[in-house]
């Protein structure tokens, strides 16, 4: 890993409107990107994940605070960050009556190496199935998303910019796109992509940073996120649990959203087994799970002001 | 890299200089082919004098003494209705250097290269100045072809530099609607804008011609139709400065759009 960060943004803040009716779309990010890792940007949509990404490419100009990519400021030195940048938009829109051929050849003709560029993109294309020979307009949403992929990574850059990347894909798609980039990983580049889909995030990530509201809640390794203190707890009687031994487990400390279904018993479980299992020790156990928490509801759990919401 | 943009904006759009210019150009050849019956053209001129002056004026025509000639006629009914018409292309031109791709989102994708804002606009206003300068040539040979074909007896110098004049009106133009698309964004209100842009203008030089003796006068100095009289050619008043003063005003709204260009957010 470089000691000099790939992205880092220093109380960087947008608001838009009026100052008598202002919306905050990100608030004071503190962020910093190493080489070579893949750090997944999570939200619900309308958390800021795409307001930082068009900052980052000097789409829109921040309120407050600063970027910098490769330590350019992303403001001053747009053009130099742009040349070893590759980047896929939420949204991909372009021009509906070209081919994908025609548009590969455009935006290499822009980069300036076509030859390069073009037998790459041939490559990518070929690798995700894709017919650059069809207009884009002919293209269905993944198909599209294939093409922006394309077009991100034909010309090798040395940092992925990829807003909700694998929407659109089929999951053998998902799965062709997260061995590309655990193998640009491998290659000592640097991928930031934005998501609401946990599980995506999960199987390729180093690192993740959540967003809600504007504001980063967390940056985590998906080992440390996921290495959280409660597991779900799935017990199987003899009998139909009753009701008292559900009110009995409710008052214990560390036990959370219990609920029953006939024999069954399913609890969230924070501390140690002892107290719980002395508790459930008069019935009959015939099986007992433990599973740890999926990273959506990890997720919520850093989103829920109450325990509530994370059953 | 430096040209790619404009290279491609000619590539794309080099049919609609074609399409626009025999368009208007069949105006051109129609009314020179009038202009060869030197009758028709007299009573033409006998009636538009039994007009009244406001009324000429209105439709852009300064003397119908002019209509007695060939080349007057041409100028006003040619000249004048083709930068009526170019006007509707100027805008739709102007529309296509941010705003289109603005709004359909496809700047995203092209700001994200590496190419600054500044070579996108002057790219792509460099590419459409040369596409209209070949429209308008397109708009200039069709009344050529119809002086030869049916031997009207003009001076062909006099209809090119008329049909030429407006070119520096037309850049203007695109422009102010450059300007608009990069000052409101939506792309409705900047058609809006530079409607009644258009309007004012025309209206302005419209009184200034009506009120000889009034504010209007002074008024008329702000509008570019003033500048792009067809007929100035014809009636040998051109003052080739007037052409240079619109360019150079024209490069000036390009360069204050650049700047807002560069400083505002993009696509909200």
């Amino acid at each position: 890993m470089g000691t000099q960060p790939i992205i880092q943004t220093t109380a960087l803040s947008k608001t838009y409107g009026a100052s008598n009716d202002q919306t905050i779309a990100l608030n004071n990010l503190n962020l910093a990107i190493q080489q070579g890792e893949i750090f997944g940007y999570l939200g619900p949509n309308g958390a800021g994940k795409t307001t930082t990404i068009r900052l980052l490419l000097d789409l829109i100009r921040p309120t407050d605070g600063s970027a910098y990519i490769f330590g350019l400021d992303t403001r001053a030195d747009s053009v130099d960050i742009h040349r070893r940048i590759g980047f896929l938009p939420g949204e991909l829109n372009l021009w509906k009556g070209r081919t994908g051929h025609q548009i590969v050849h455009y935006l290499a003709t822009v980069r300036g190496e076509t030859d390069t560029i073009k037998r790459h993109a041939d490559e990518l294309a070929e690798r995700l199935k894709l017919d650059l020979t069809k207009k884009f307009r002919d293209y269905s949403s993944g198909n599209k998303r294939k093409l922006g992929l394309v077009l991100a990574m034909m010309h090798a850059p040395d940092l992925l910019i990829l807003d909700e990347p694998t929407s659109g894909l089929d999951p053998l798609m998902q799965q062709t796109f997260n061995q590309m980039m655990r193998e640009y990983r491998e290659k000592g580049k640097t991928v930031f992509l934005s998501s609401h889909v946990l599980s995506e995030v999960q199987s390729i990530c180093d690192r993740v940073g959540i967003l809600r509201d504007g504001e980063l809640k967390a940056v985590e390794s998906i080992e440390k996120l996921t290495h959280v203190e409660f597991r779900w707890v799935e017990v199987q009687f003899q009998d139909v649990v009753s009701p008292t031994l559900c009110n009995q487990l409710n008052r214990l400390d560390g036990v959370n959203a219990v609920t029953s279904e006939n024999n069954t018993l399913r609890l969230q479980l924070i501390g140690d087994f002892d107290p719980f299992l002395r508790e459930i020790s008069d019935g009959y156990i015939k099986d007992l799970r433990v599973q740890d928490p999926t990273l959506e509801e990890i997720f919520l759990a850093f989103y829920s002001d109450d325990k509530e919401h994370v059953s | 890299m430096t040209g790619s943009i404009f290279f491609d904006t000619l590539r794309q759009d080099w049919k609609q200089a074609i399409f626009w210019g025999l368009g208007i150009g069949v105006l051109g050849f129609y009314v020179t082919f009038i202009a060869s019956d030197l009758d028709v053209v007299q009573q033409y001129a006998e009636l538009l004098e039994s007009l009244p002056p406001a009324m000429l004026n209105a439709f852009g025509i300064t003397d119908a003494r002019l209509f007695t000639t060939a080349e007057g006629f041409i100028g006003a009914a040619y000249v004048t209705y083709a930068m009526i018409i170019l006007s509707i292309y100027a805008v739709l031109t102007g529309l296509s250097i941010t705003a289109d791709e603005e709004d359909n989102g496809i700047l995203d994708t092209l700001l994200a290269l590496p190419i600054s804002r500044t070579q996108v606009i002057i790219e792509k206003f460099t590419a459409y100045m040369l596409i209209t300068v070949a429209l308008i040539i397109v708009t200039t040979v069709m009344p050529l072809i119809a002086i030869a074909l049916f031997n009207v007896e003009v001076d062909p110098a006099k209809v090119i530099f008329g049909v030429l004049s407006v070119l520096p009106g037309i850049l203007l133009l695109i422009a102010v609607t450059a300007l608009f698309s990069v000052l409101v964004r939506r792309k409705t209100t900047a058609i809006g804008l530079t409607v009644v842009f258009i309007l004012v203008s025309y209206f302005a030089n419209f009184l200034g011609n009506s009120a000889t003796d009034s504010f209007a006068v002074t008024l008329q100095q702000f509008s570019y139709f003033y500048y792009t009289d067809g007929q100035a050619i014809i009636t040998d008043t051109y003052n080739p400065l007037t052409s240079l003063a619109l360019i150079a005003v024209a490069l000036g709204f390009l360069a204050v759009t650049i700047n807002l260009f560069n400083r505002r957010d993009i696509g909200l």
